[in-house]
């Protein structure tokens, strides 16, 4: 068997898509609520991509169709990704920080960063806040000096020198360190 | 159809192709299949003068996040240069970069894909509309089933499938790296579907031989042996089979492969055309390029509807061999 059809033959094992548990639900409710916004502005319609054995379970916002469409083949993504759930805790996605940017200013407080910032910001590194040109009081989207969201961070004190950084969550720059 | 001895897969080479071969560094019996496709030596020559020119790097516009001209400006006040594919409706060619074009904050915001031209046109004589249920049969990286969401407004309901774990993984990045929301991805054999999934319309960009793409991997032009084109072209038939099984009545398949093989286009188009009397081959869109589709080859005749596929040569069109056909299920 080519190692690309390993795991095929049998649906048992396989990832599948799922209506999320009410405790799951809750988990992504409290993530919304404590960085100030509705859970109606992260998700209309959420699935749990449910991988046998793993720590984590993905999270998505899915078109209402898809988890009809399964059936019992095995899904590996669908729909718009808003984060994952690890330890019982809510991580949040990158394509979130896109979805929610559109409120930065508006019904959400965001981190901003100036040039300098974005590149460092990118390469997965915490930015001075030399270069951070707004806060947010704590977890949040960060947006670059043009307003594009580019992940998520949150404020840190840093420990020797006194004053702070913005600690990177999730960058977009883990699209290239992956392989692209 | 004559497959055996000096049939379709068993290629002997004549003197003329064993010396193209030498002088540029194939396996001779591709060389002579050249001949056989394109019929004289000169435009054999051409070939493969075009496939030792290594092909320029181009993107494809996400239209869906941003207009392309905004896209241009962008890319070109950070010292790019572009120019527009006339025959693509979002192809952009790079004709400078400073940086690799993968690497710029544009990329990571998901304004566009890196694409051949060739590649972004098997989308385009799909002709995917809002609403419409789309199955991509061989989606993995996702080149294809981004374009499809993106042409639609990602308001196809898209179904990518593909067997491949790691290529899937790319799709799924892909997905988030653009915004597209959309679409559901199975892990699954394309030859094995749920019979309960149906589409309007059906994407086969089959796994192929990559002959079309020897101006980015030479490799090519000595990694493949008749056996493996005939191992393939069973594969492109078996998935082709089953995409016809998976397209509603009255609904648009489109078949194509990254690759000027007879044996992995026509051939398997052909094989379909005689094993079901439902299915009739569509003339493609005329503003999307290419010579017609080879109706005799060697010894062999195909069904004469085939010269409604669209053939684009590196030497003629500027971009990877490629080939694209588009059939239609009967209502």
């Amino acid at each position: 068997m080519p190692p690309e059809e390993e795991g095929l033959a049998s649906t048992a094992g396989r990832p599948r898509l799922r209506p999320p548990r009410p405790d799951e639900v809750e988990i992504i409710n409290y993530f919304a609520y404590s960085i100030g916004i509705s859970p109606s502005a992260i998700y209309v319609s959420i699935a749990v991509l449910e991988v046998p054995g793993a720590r984590y379970q993905d999270i998505f916002d899915v078109p209402g169709w898809s988890l009809e469409a399964t059936g019992p083949t095995g899904a590996f993504s669908a729909g718009f990704y808003i984060g994952y759930i690890e330890g019982g805790r809510f991580k949040p996605g990158l394509p979130l920080a896109w979805r929610l940017s559109r409120l930065c200013g508006i019904a959400l407080q965001c981190h901003e960063v100036d040039e300098f910032g974005e590149k460092v910001f990118l390469y997965g590194k915490p930015v001075y806040e030399d270069h951070v040109r707004a806060w947010a009081p704590g977890v949040s989207v960060v947006l670059g000096p043009r307003g594009d969201p580019l992940g998520w961070g949150r404020p840190e004190d840093k420990a020797k020198k006194g004053g702070r950084l913005l600690a990177p969550i999730a960058d977009l720059g883990w699209y290239l360190r992956r392989g692209g | 159809m004559p497959l055996g001895p000096g049939g379709l897969f068993d290629v002997r080479p004549s003197r003329l192709a064993a010396r193209l071969a030498e002088r540029y560094g194939y396996l001779a019996y591709m060389i002579e299949r050249y001949l056989m496709i394109l019929g004289d030596e000169a435009s054999v020559v051409e070939l493969l003068e075009a496939n030792d020119e290594p092909m320029p790097e181009s993107i494809r516009c996400n239209s869906h996040l941003i207009p392309c001209g905004a896209l241009v400006e962008l890319l070109e006040s950070k010292g790019f240069k572009l120019a527009r594919i006339p025959f693509t409706s979002h192809g952009l060619e790079v004709l400078e970069a400073p940086v690799s074009i993968g690497a710029t904050h544009e990329y990571l915001h998901g304004y566009y894909y890196v694409q051949d031209p060739g590649s972004m046109l098997p989308v385009e004589a799909l002709e995917p509309r809002p609403g419409e249920a789309v199955l991509d049969l061989a989606a993995a990286p996702g080149g294809k089933s981004t374009q499809i969401l993106q042409v639609t407004g990602d308001q196809a309901r898209l179904i990518a499938v593909d067997v491949s774990k790691t290529r899937l993984r790319a799709l799924r990045s892909h997905m988030q790296r653009m915004k597209f929301a959309n679409y559901i991805a199975l892990r699954a054999d394309g030859r094995r579907l749920p019979a309960s999934i149906m589409a309007d319309r059906v994407l086969l960009d089959a796994p192929c031989s990559g002959e079309g793409v020897i101006r980015k991997d030479p490799t090519r032009k000595r990694s493949r042996t008749p056996e493996d084109l005939a191992f393939l072209s069973g594969l492109q038939y078996a998935l082709l089979a089953s995409a016809v099984e998976h397209v509603k009545p009255g609904g648009v398949v489109v078949y194509s492969t990254c690759s000027i093989g007879v044996e992995e286009n026509e051939y398997v188009v052909n094989r379909l055309l005689e094993a079901r009397e439902d299915v009739d081959l569509e003339p493609i869109d005329p503003i999307i390029p290419g010579e017609p589709g080879v109706v005799e080859y060697g010894r062999v005749v195909f069904d004469g509807s085939l010269r409604r596929c669209r053939r684009l040569y590196p030497h003629v069109h500027g971009t990877e061999g490629f080939t694209i056909c588009r059939l239609r299920r009967r209502a």
